[in-house]
């Protein structure tokens, strides 16, 4: 129960509805103000319910646009149970095109929320007390954002615990994308913090994907979310089996599946200096273990040779460096062990 | 001759000099936190008897890095005995812009609209006085290396804006040809922009041909752009008599370019352009390459701040091949969003359909 953020819209109600959580705000240019995040629902009784959430990174903008446009084209008759979307959770960072909001908050560092706190906290304490606990499950859509580019694909966060891994496993499959990508816990970083972190603590269902990035979207890293979006909503029974949408083109063959393991710590490279990146390969690139990979340049310094990123262990690349400009600790690519059967993946 | 600006080598060697030389030009500034102060802007000059000139620039727009990394890597690797005549490097033009992630300077100026500089203007336009009067004279020909930067995402390409000189543009398709690059993009002057004002436009001022490319964009490089720009390069100076070193960057990439010369029009903007008719999130619906008729979709704008606004739809005013979509995702009326042309499976092609127009 929230205090400070409230909902235009009564989720209970039938039908399909489109509103604002509002959340109360003051600014120097608005001393008594409120802020409005777009929300809507889509209530047809008994059924799974769902919550779908983009743009949770502002400048992730393939499932913000999957999300909105699967709304507008969306009626009651299409789902059994309810659904619940937030296209643009972050707008504010959205529209400044960063991943964080224009406060500085990471929305996804800040969960359980905090009922006093920023705007963002206040909408994370909302959707921590009043919507995840709601919903059966929860999709979270990413990518890479202006620093990264992934494989478009569907993610998951290893799991300790046997019993919900299977659960993860078997929602990797619901998006049906051509790769997988499974990652260990974010380094240096409190799990729970995460939206996704937030919704495994609690042992509830959870989609998530990384669906393109480097700040752009692209006609393809587009279709390829609708097409997830509508496979996974599929496969929790939301979405009936014979939804068609004309104006919601998701048809995409899948004819091969991968599934990229990334847990290894030599998964991950990092820029051991400050200059100017250059990807040596491309996504989806078969590297040996001690290979250029990337090369940081120095162009302020005529003569500097640059510094060589080598790999450190052989393997497909699933993730390459969006922003070129990086400094010592920057992620530069994700390295791992490509496998076409997930059951194969080593404890 | 700049009074503000110098290298900090000699530029004005015998003919028969040969060395590999690296320096900087200085540009007299003065800062908040350093009263006297130079700007320095890194250049290397490989030099080899006599021979023809070339200048490679690069970072002319801070975020348009394929061709930095690319001259960055020819300046390096560059030995004096692959060289017939002189290279001179600039990889970097506008290095704070570069390190800042952004088109334009930080004082706001863009370094493609200043030419042809000023000799006590501010920094930015200083050089680009030193450029006009001090290195373009003495050169027999300038490559000015460009990508679609954050806001745009071409394919990765030579592109030539198709002056009215005849003379001048036959030089200009035959170095763009030389380049052996999949595609060339011809297109028409800036709309509303002072075409002296641009680097390339100084250039083709001073009588000089000019080579352009975008190659990219989004303000990313990637391991196939790089392979586009820096093969590009290579065959551009081995073209000009310049380069007489081995294929390096060539043969690298020759299994992954398709070298078949072939062309995309779109030097009429009133329609090759598509542009966002109002603010808002901009998603693209159609990928580079494509092919679209007059009409279809090419993208979305969405107001993200609204539970119930309609999308805008932006429409191709052309048919055609699309040649660049948006990158950066936010737009603002007018700006463009996606530019379509015509597909030409060569230059000869290209020219025999302006005839045929022609004479009809």
């Amino acid at each position: 129960m929230s205090g400070t953020v409230s909902s235009s819209i009564d989720f209970d109600k039938r039908g399909k509805q489109s509103g604002y959580l509002k959340a109360g705000d003051s600014t120097n240019n608005s001393g008594w103000a409120t802020f409005n995040l777009p929300i809507h629902s889509i209530n047809s009784g008994a059924g799974p319910k769902v919550l779908i959430i983009g743009g949770n990174h502002g400048d992730e903008y393939e499932g913000q646009f999957a999300i909105a446009n699967l709304i507008r084209n969306l009626k009651d008759t299409d789902i059994a149970g309810e659904l619940i979307a937030i296209p643009s959770i972050s707008y504010p960072a959205s529209y400044a095109s960063t991943r964080l909001w224009p406060d500085g908050s990471n929305f996804n560092r800040i969960f359980p929320g905090n009922e006093n706190g920023l705007i963002p906290e206040k909408i994370a304490h909302y959707v921590a007390t009043e919507l995840i606990p709601r919903v059966d499950v929860v999709m979270d859509i990413h990518s890479g954002g202006r620093g990264f580019q992934w494989l478009e694909g569907a993610t998951m966060t290893w799991s300790a615990d046997q019993k919900y891994r299977s659960d993860l496993i078997k929602n990797l499959n619901g998006w049906n994308t051509r790769y997988s990508m499974i990652f260990p816990p974010q380094p240096g970083t409190n799990e729970m913090s995460l939206l996704p972190g937030y919704v495994a603590s609690l042992g509830k269902p959870l989609f998530t994907g990384e669906f393109g990035g480097a700040g752009i979207t692209t006609a393809t890293s587009n279709r390829i979310t609708r097409c997830a979006l509508i496979s996974a909503l599929k496969s929790v029974s939301l979405l009936k089996p014979d939804f068609q949408s004309k104006s919601y083109d998701h048809q995409l063959e899948i004819s091969k599946r991968e599934f990229i393991d990334m847990r290894g710590s030599d998964s991950y490279h990092w820029a051991e200096e400050e200059g100017l990146y250059q990807n040596k390969k491309r996504l989806g690139d078969r590297v040996e273990k001690g290979e250029v990979i990337g090369a940081i340049h120095f162009p302020d310094s005529a003569d500097r040779k640059p510094h060589l990123v080598l790999a450190s262990r052989s393997g497909t690349v699933g993730v390459i460096r969006g922003y070129p400009r990086v400094k010592r600790g920057d992620c530069l690519t994700l390295v791992g062990d490509s496998y076409s059967d997930l059951s194969k993946l080593p404890e | 001759m700049s009074l503000t600006a110098n290298c900090s080598f000699d530029l004005n060697t015998p003919s028969d000099y040969k060395g590999k030389r690296t320096g900087y030009i200085q540009i007299g500034d003065s800062t908040n936190n350093s009263g006297w102060a130079n700007h320095c802007v890194p250049i290397t000059s490989v030099k080899n008897g006599s021979g023809p000139r070339v200048l490679v620039l690069s970072g002319n727009h801070g975020d348009e890095y394929e061709g930095q990394i690319a001259a960055l890597d020819l300046a390096r690797r560059l030995e004096v005995t692959d060289v017939k005549g002189e290279v001179l490097i600039i990889p970097v033009l506008s290095t704070l812009a570069s390190a800042a992630g952004t088109r334009l300077w930080p004082n706001g100026q863009n370094f493609n609209r200043v030419f042809p500089g000023k000799v006590d203007g501010t920094v930015a336009e200083k050089l680009a006085f030193f450029l006009s009067n001090d290195l373009f004279p003495i050169c027999d020909s300038v490559i000015d290396m460009h990508s679609g930067g954050r806001s745009m995402h071409f394919i990765p390409s030579i592109t030539m804006v198709w002056v009215s000189n005849v003379e001048l543009r036959t030089e200009m398709v035959r170095q763009a040809l030389m380049c052996k690059s999949e595609f060339t993009l011809l297109g028409g002057e800036q709309p509303s922009t002072n075409p002296d004002s641009l680097l390339p436009g100084d250039v083709v001022r001073q009588g000089k041909a000019v080579a352009t490319g975008e190659f990219g964009g989004s303000g990313i490089t990637t391991a196939q752009s790089m392979a586009v720009i820096s093969s590009g390069l290579e065959n551009y100076l081995r073209g000009m008599g310049v380069y007489v070193g081995k294929d390096i960057a060539a043969s690298a990439y020759e299994n992954s370019i398709d070298q078949s010369g072939k062309i995309i029009e779109s030097r009429d903007y009133s329609v090759s352009f598509a542009s966002a008719l109002t603010d808002g999130i901009y998603e693209n619906r159609v990928d580079l390459l494509q092919h679209v008729e007059v009409g279809d979709l090419v993208g979305l704008i969405h107001n993200l701040k609204s539970a119930d606004a309609e999308v805008v739809e932006v429409r191709a005013r052309r048919s055609g091949t699309v040649a660049l979509i948006r990158g950066y995702s936010p737009v603002t009326t007018g700006d463009v969003v996606c530019m379509i042309g015509e597909l030409f499976p060569s230059m000869e092609a290209f020219e025999k359909s302006i005839q045929e127009k022609s004479a009809r």
